[in-house]
Formats: C-alpha cells, sequence, structure tokens
C-alpha cells in the first residue's frame, strides 16, 4: 500500500497538515492533520509498504508495545481509506 | 490585453471574452506586469465542469484567471481567502464560513446595525497580503461574487471570524488549531507542490498575526450587534 496522491505537509496553526495537490480543479483540497505517531506513518507511506513494516517503524520510534502500535496504524489507515487516500 | 494592479502586483491578463474587462474596470493600470496570466480553453472548460448552473464561458474565463492570479501570491507574501471582508473604523473584519452559511447575510446587518460606518472591502473573494511590517492587510479584488461588493482598496486585516449558524447569538474565541482547520478549506492551495506549501505557509503566519473568533449567528440584527461589541470594543 502507498499514499494516492502527492501530498504536502506542513505545520499550520501549530497542527500538522498533509494536503493532497494536483487534483485539478477542486477548490476544496483533500487534507487530514497529523499527530506525531501520524507524522511517522505517513512518511511511511510514502513508498509501497506494509502494515507490519509501518508497525516495526512506529516501535523503533516510539516506547510502545507492538499492540499498541498495530492499533494506531489500524485506526489511521481506515481514516485514509475512508477519505480515499490509499491505494492498496 | 488587460493590465491590472491588485493587492499591489501588476498582472497582465490575455483574454478573449469581454467579461473580465468589464469586471476589472476600477483596476487598470500602467505599471509593469510582474507576471502574465494566460487562460486557455481547457481552463475555461475546467470551471464550467466545476460551476453549479448555467455559467458563460466569459465569466469562467474571469475565474480561471483569478485561479491563475492566486497561484502567483505566495511568491509576494500574499494569499486568497474566501471570506466577506469589512471595513469599520479603519480596520478590517474577514467572515469566512462555508457557502450557505450566510455571510452576506450577515454583512448586510452589521450595515443595518452600523450604518455608514460599515464599507466593504470585498464579498467573496479577497487578497490577504503581508505588509514589510508583519501587518495582513485585506484588499479588495475585481473577484466578489454574486453580489459584486467590492472596493479597490487595502485595509489592515484585525480579525477573521468564523461564522457557524447557531440558535442564540454568541462569539468566542478560536483556537489556531480550529482556525487551521476551518480555513484550509477556504483557500485555494495552487497545483504544485511549491504553491502548496507556500501558501500552507501564508496561512499559518496569517493565523499568527490576527484575532480568531467563532461566530454562532442567528439571521437577526442581533448577531450583528453580538459581534461588533466583541469585535470592536476591546480594540484601541
Amino acid at each position: 500500500m502507498k499514499l494516492k496522491y502527492g501530498f504536502v505537509v506542513r505545520e499550520v496553526g501549530g497542527r500538522s497538515v498533509a494536503v493532497a495537490i494536483g487534483a485539478r480543479g477542486a477548490d476544496t483540497p483533500s487534507m487530514i492533520t497529523l499527530n506525531d505517531s501520524g507524522k511517522v506513518i505517513w512518511q511511511a507511506l510514502g513508498r509501497e509498504t506494509s502494515v507490519d513494516e509501518i508497525v516495526d517503524r512506529l516501535m523503533a520510534e516510539f516506547d510502545v508495545s507492538r499492540e499498541v502500535a498495530e492499533i494506531d496504524v489500524i485506526k489511521f489507515l481506515d481514516t485514509l481509506r475512508s477519505g480515499g487516500l490509499l491505494i492498496e | 490585453m488587460l493590465k491590472i494592479s491588485v493587492a499591489g502586483i501588476v498582472f497582465e491578463i490575455e483574454h478573449t471574452y469581454p467579461h473580465i474587462a468589464a469586471q476589472c474596470a476600477s483596476y487598470l493600470c500602467d505599471g509593469e506586469p510582474s507576471h502574465t496570466v494566460r487562460v486557455t480553453p481547457e481552463m475555461i472548460l475546467r470551471e464550467k465542469q466545476a460551476a453549479t448552473g448555467e455559467v458563460s464561458d466569459g465569466y469562467c474565463e474571469s475565474l480561471a484567471a483569478y485561479r491563475e492570479i492566486s497561484r502567483y501570491l505566495a511568491r509576494h507574501d500574499a494569499l486568497l481567502l474566501h471570506s466577506a471582508v469589512i471595513e469599520v473604523n479603519g480596520r478590517a473584519i474577514a467572515f469566512s464560513a462555508r457557502s450557505g452559511t450566510g455571510k452576506s447575510t450577515h454583512i448586510r446587518l452589521w450595515k443595518r446595525v452600523l450604518g455608514d460606518c460599515v464599507r466593504i472591502v470585498n464579498g467573496d473573494k479577497p487578497i490577504i497580503r503581508f505588509r514589510n511590517d508583519g501587518t495582513p492587510i485585506a484588499y479588495g479584488t475585481p473577484w466578489a461574487g454574486k453580489e459584486g461588493w467590492q472596493r479597490n482598496v487595502g485595509v489592515p486585516l484585525q480579525s477573521i471570524v468564523i461564522l457557524r449558524r447557531g440558535e442564540t447569538d454568541r462569539i468566542l474565541p478560536l483556537s489556531k488549531e480550529e482556525a487551521a482547520l476551518e480555513l484550509l478549506g477556504q483557500i485555494l492551495i495552487g497545483e504544485t507542490e511549491g504553491e502548496a506549501a507556500a501558501t500552507m505557509e501564508m496561512l499559518d503566519r496569517l493565523i499568527a498575526s490576527v484575532d480568531l473568533r467563532v461566530l454562532y449567528c442567528t439571521p437577526t440584527e442581533e448577531a450583528a450587534r453580538v459581534a461588533c461589541r466583541a469585535l470592536l470594543e476591546n480594540k484601541e
């Protein structure tokens, strides 16, 4: 799986926001806000990857158990899916 | 060929239809253009497909030209903020909301309550540009929505107010985070990574520079009274 569009991530108003670009003609950009773990998951999705790989990355970055990391990743991927932002 | 100055930036526009020339009548200028905007038939078609209802080619050409103009704004410390801006006592207040919430209605109420103290800067698509000292200035533009409310002026921007419909009228402070989410939906982000990044940086700067509020409002004069009491009184 990987991200469907090109995105730009920036801090806006103290919040990390990813905005899809290249959706020509769309006045309202597709966007998603990222928390700390979201940022790591996001970076991982920049290229083709898997749930396991992302979970490993999250565990390496933060001091969390596999269970906690998995829940985080699955929730986040669900959000992306519902926004139509993921290619699987 | 049309040469206009908007927000102090000179654009040359190559156009086919007379619509945009009439629309830009009070923005014509003689200066050296910073950018040349060319509207292609594909751009016109794109606006037509995105529009709701029947729209003319000339109207779509004008929309496309403004979309192109918006792509250059971040280079000039500016961005297009979809909002209705009024001027009171030399300060500008921008009302932002999703379409259909009642920005125009709310502004009419301000006019009714405060009379001639209230002047419109732009009813729909103003440009906000940072002055060298960092003050954001709200500029009128020829693109002003169906009412066509606009003046060719620049006024220091005091507040951005997010309008939401409410059962009662109350105005509350708005956090920078909430403002970011609301306003990201009210800007033109650009088409390339570079443009989008620059526009988001501009929005971040804007959010840090103005007073931010959310107004829950009814379509009555009381809404304007509540808002104007809060927005005008605690300023010098």
